[in-house]
């Protein structure tokens, strides 16, 4: 494999509820290299959403996050960045993209204003009109034909694909060499969500980033990522090329969901 | 049923409520005792008893809270008094639930006869309210009936207005539009479907309306309307004990005032409680 | 005659945001259901296929227009005798707890419409349909004594399903049932459903945004865009041959599971996102 970006070995996330500890995640290792798509899929409750949490330093204080490392190349050990450090890493080094982009957005910001706070907030010391210029120019790369009146508007005048495109400049202003993106295409319109993955894709592809996506859709997988890893009930199951995983599943679990996928052939087979 | 069985008792259920919400448990036990006492005893001195050569005791062995200017023991004073405090305050929130809910859905509709009444309510609640109340009760010739009356005007528009935002947002619902599909009648829409669901914040108004009720009813009497001596109220203790405060006789009006406290208190607790379980019980 | 008619239906809201212009949610929509069929209406947000499916049962008023079920124009009912039509037509949510009231328990909630339309019946003969509709759609006889919060997801939609088939309906608008489940829940729905399709002979109005659902479980397609019916075909027919430029664009927007059918997504001249 080629230089890897992200190294998480043994990650593990238990949450302390009324009703007892929950093992979320149970030890799971992740290798994101450079230029590469890795995919995590899994259906609903497999914490999937809680391993990147975890990554990111985003759990509550009723979870304890463990793991022999996550590595974050360039940077260190991200499980011993104390948390204030790892505001920096976040939005700096690594750009997070969740699934709601009316929730990531200020909605009393413009959003001019927000890309502004990104810059202030990282300290860049980068000026309102320069902060602008490159506000401009990300928006004109996430394939925003207006990116000055975007700019000046707020976050509820956009549509969903606009907002969630919108959040993707944001997540990538400061050029992370990660991008973890949560079900970033969920709730969207499918053709929308046809750009926005052709948009994420495209990113990888010029400049050599590399993308963490989490997402229930095994068409985005399919589609998208390079290599994939299932989890199922905290654990990784199966991991392998998409190629490898999506046309060969070896585990039980994965012969299941991507059987559970309507196909055409069946269709053809049904009408004769 | 098998189920049954296997369910945890009731006094178990009962158990594990109390001890998750502590501080609402302490307060209804709190304000069950004051009201069996008040009404059962047995009081350590007649609430109505004075005795000149006893006045002004700071609180001792025999009279544990003290006398008050014409030797009446103010512990008794002070535990009588929840009688009437209480079950006043009480009735004016009932008189109110039972007026302000119809009312209240009555107003839910989204039509413009509903804006109207929120309007008036607007109007209504903009005047002061108390003054309206004095006015009232010392109108009428200090008729306890009206105090009650005087309390339920004040939480009428309260349980209207409560009522009409949980029921708008609830008319949207996706089970109640299920219901208007399966060709439920009115009558049963609001019945089995909505009334159910608005039943918890109802229970949380109550007990704030209750705790409400017994401050509106201790300022009236301590300005001297409404419950009059020698039936002893908290508020007209403590207008007695007031006028003693600056001579170091605090506990005249100390202990009924911490009576009042002590049972807002309890009855916000118990809101909060109520309000916490119906919260997650949707869940 | 069809069984489900539905002429030239339009639809006008007002704006949500103050001096916005208003939204055509349907421009003179036109559509057949026969009786034991399944006709899908597929779309993406703001196309008003969500309107069209409340409006066929006359969930909401149109503007003009008209539905006929049966050959019954439903406008023309008295509010009574619309309510006792309902037993004939009736709707399975997209949101499945959001649909069931949370305070009922799933015994009361899938019993409700034989109390509205079978009030002759005693309880006891109530209580033995709920436990045979329950068994119907794969759920215990004694899930009727939970509430709707203590269930999965999947069981919940089939108590949805449940209470939709149990006033013995011929027409059941499906607004998007499968799209809040999980993958492999989503496959099971879609069973039960086409299988008690067989067993009543139900026509359904499948209202769907997903391509691969609405491939596996529909006879023919309407597509809708931006308030009107851009295109109506057999299922095979429309995946065969689109004939309009947007269905074109939705099939393109399909991921494919299988990595070797690569996908080239092809933009629709109309599309807002591009011109936004």
């Amino acid at each position: 494999m080629t230089e890897t970006v992200l190294d998480v070995k043994g990650l593990t996330v238990d949450i302390a509820t009324p009703d007892g500890v929950v093992h979320a995640v149970r030890g799971i290792d992740l290798q994101v290299g450079r230029g590469e798509i890795l995919g995590v899929v899994g259906e609903s409750g497999c914490g999937k959403s809680t391993t990147i949490k975890g990554i990111l330093g985003l759990l509550g204080p009723n979870s304890t996050v463990g793991a022999d490392h996550i590595e974050l190349a360039g940077h260190g050990d991200l499980l011993r960045t104390p948390a204030k450090k790892m505001r920096h890493v976040r939005g700096r080094r690594i750009g997070f993209v969740a699934q709601n982009p009316f929730g990531s957005l200020n909605p009393i910001y413009s959003i001019e204003r927000q890309f502004h706070e990104l810059q202030k907030a990282h300290g860049t010391k980068v000026s309102k009109k320069e902060s602008r210029e490159i506000a401009l120019g990300m928006l004109a790369g996430v394939g925003i034909v207006n990116p000055a009146r975007v700019l000046d508007g707020y976050a509820h005048q956009l549509s969903g694909g606009m907002a969630q495109r919108v959040v993707i400049a944001l997540a990538t202003t400061l050029s992370p060499q990660l991008l973890i993106a949560d079900e970033p295409t969920t709730g969207l319109d499918v053709t929308v969500q046809a750009q926005i993955m052709d948009l994420i894709s495209g990113l990888v592809r010029s400049e050599q980033r590399s993308v963490l996506l989490v997402t229930h859709d095994l068409g985005v997988i399919a589609q998208y990522a390079d290599r994939v890893v299932v989890m199922l009930e905290g654990k990784v199951v199966e991991h392998g090329s998409v190629t490898d995983v999506m046309v060969d599943p070896q585990h039980e679990y994965t012969q299941k969901l991507i059987s559970s996928v309507p196909k055409r052939e069946e269709l053809h087979d049904v009408i004769g | 049923m098998a189920d049954t069985q296997l369910a945890p008792s009731r006094a178990a259920v009962l158990w594990r409520v109390a001890k998750e919400h502590k501080a609402a448990t302490l307060g209804g036990t709190f304000i069950v005792v004051l009201v069996l006492w008040s009404l059962f005893g047995p009081l350590p001195y007649d609430s109505a008893a004075t005795d000149g050569s006893a006045s002004r005791q700071s609180p001792n062995a025999t009279h544990w809270f003290g006398t008050d200017g014409i030797g009446g023991d103010v512990f008794s004073r002070t535990i009588d008094a929840a009688r009437i405090d209480l079950s006043l305050a009480l009735a004016g929130a009932a008189v109110a639930l039972v007026i302000g809910v119809p009312l209240g859905l009555a107003a839910s509709t989204k039509g413009r006869g509903s804006q109207r009444i929120v309007r008036a309510l607007d109007a209504f609640q903009a005047f002061p309210l108390l003054i309206l109340a004095l006015a009232l009760v010392t109108l009428s010739g200090n008729k306890l009936y009206m105090v009650v009356v005087a309390i339920s005007l004040q939480n009428i528009p309260r349980y209207m207005r409560l009522l009409r935002s949980e029921v708008l947002a609830l008319r949207e619902s996706r089970f109640m539009e299920a219901a208007t599909a399966m060709g439920a009648t009115t009558p049963r829409l609001i019945f089995r479907h909505l009334l159910p669901n608005v039943w918890g914040v109802i229970l949380v108004q109550t007990s704030l309306t209750i705790a409400n009720s017994i401050v509106v009813l201790s300022s009236l009497s301590f300005l001297g309307v409404g419950v009059s001596p020698p039936t002893p109220s908290w508020g007209s203790m403590i207008r007695e004990g007031a006028g003693n405060m600056s001579s170091g006789q605090w506990w005249i009006a100390a202990f009924p005032g911490v009576a009042v406290l002590l049972c807002v208190l309890a009855f916000n607790q118990i809101a909060d409680a109520i309000g916490d379980r119906t919260a997650r019980s949707y869940r | 005659m069809s069984l489900v008619e539905v002429d030239q239906a339009s639809k006008t809201f007002a704006s949500r945001q103050r001096g916005g212009d208003p939204v055509h949610a349907l421009r003179g929509v036109s559509l057949r259901v026969e009786a034991g069929e399944t006709l899908a209406v597929i779309g993406e947000s703001g196309s008003g296929k969500s309107t069209l499916g409340r409006a066929v049962l006359r969930l909401l008023d149109l503007d003009s227009g008209a539905v006929r079920l049966d050959g019954v124009d439903l406008a023309g009912l008295s509010p009574k005798e619309l309510r006792a039509k309902r037993a004939d037509m009736q709707i399975v949510f997209q949101e499945p707890y959001e649909s069931l009231n949370p305070r009922m328990s799933i015994g009361a909630i899938v019993a409700e419409p034989l109390q509205i339309h079978r009030s002759e019946l005693g309880s006891s003969e109530i209580r033995t349909r709920v436990k045979a509709a329950l068994e119907r759609v794969g759920l215990s006889g004694n899930t009727a004594s939970r509430l709707p919060g203590e269930l999965s997801g999947g069981q919940q939609q089939r108590v949805g399903v449940a209470r939709a088939i149990i006033s013995e309906p011929r027409f059941v608008v499906l607004d998007e049932p499968t799209s809040s489940l999980d993958l492999s829940i989503r496959a099971q729905i879609l069973a039960l459903l086409a299988e008690i399709q067989q067993d009543l002979g139900l026509a359904y109005l499948f209202v769907s945004h997903d391509m691969h659902t609405v491939e596996k479980v529909s006879d023919r397609i309407a597509v809708m865009y931006l308030g009107e019916i851009v295109e109506t075909a057999p299922t095979l027919d429309l995946f065969r041959s689109p004939q309009h430029a947007y269905t074109r664009t939705l099939l393109s927007a399909r991921l494919s599971a299988d990595p070797r059918e690569k996908h080239a997504y092809r933009a629709f001249e109309g599309d807002r996102e591009v011109t936004a």
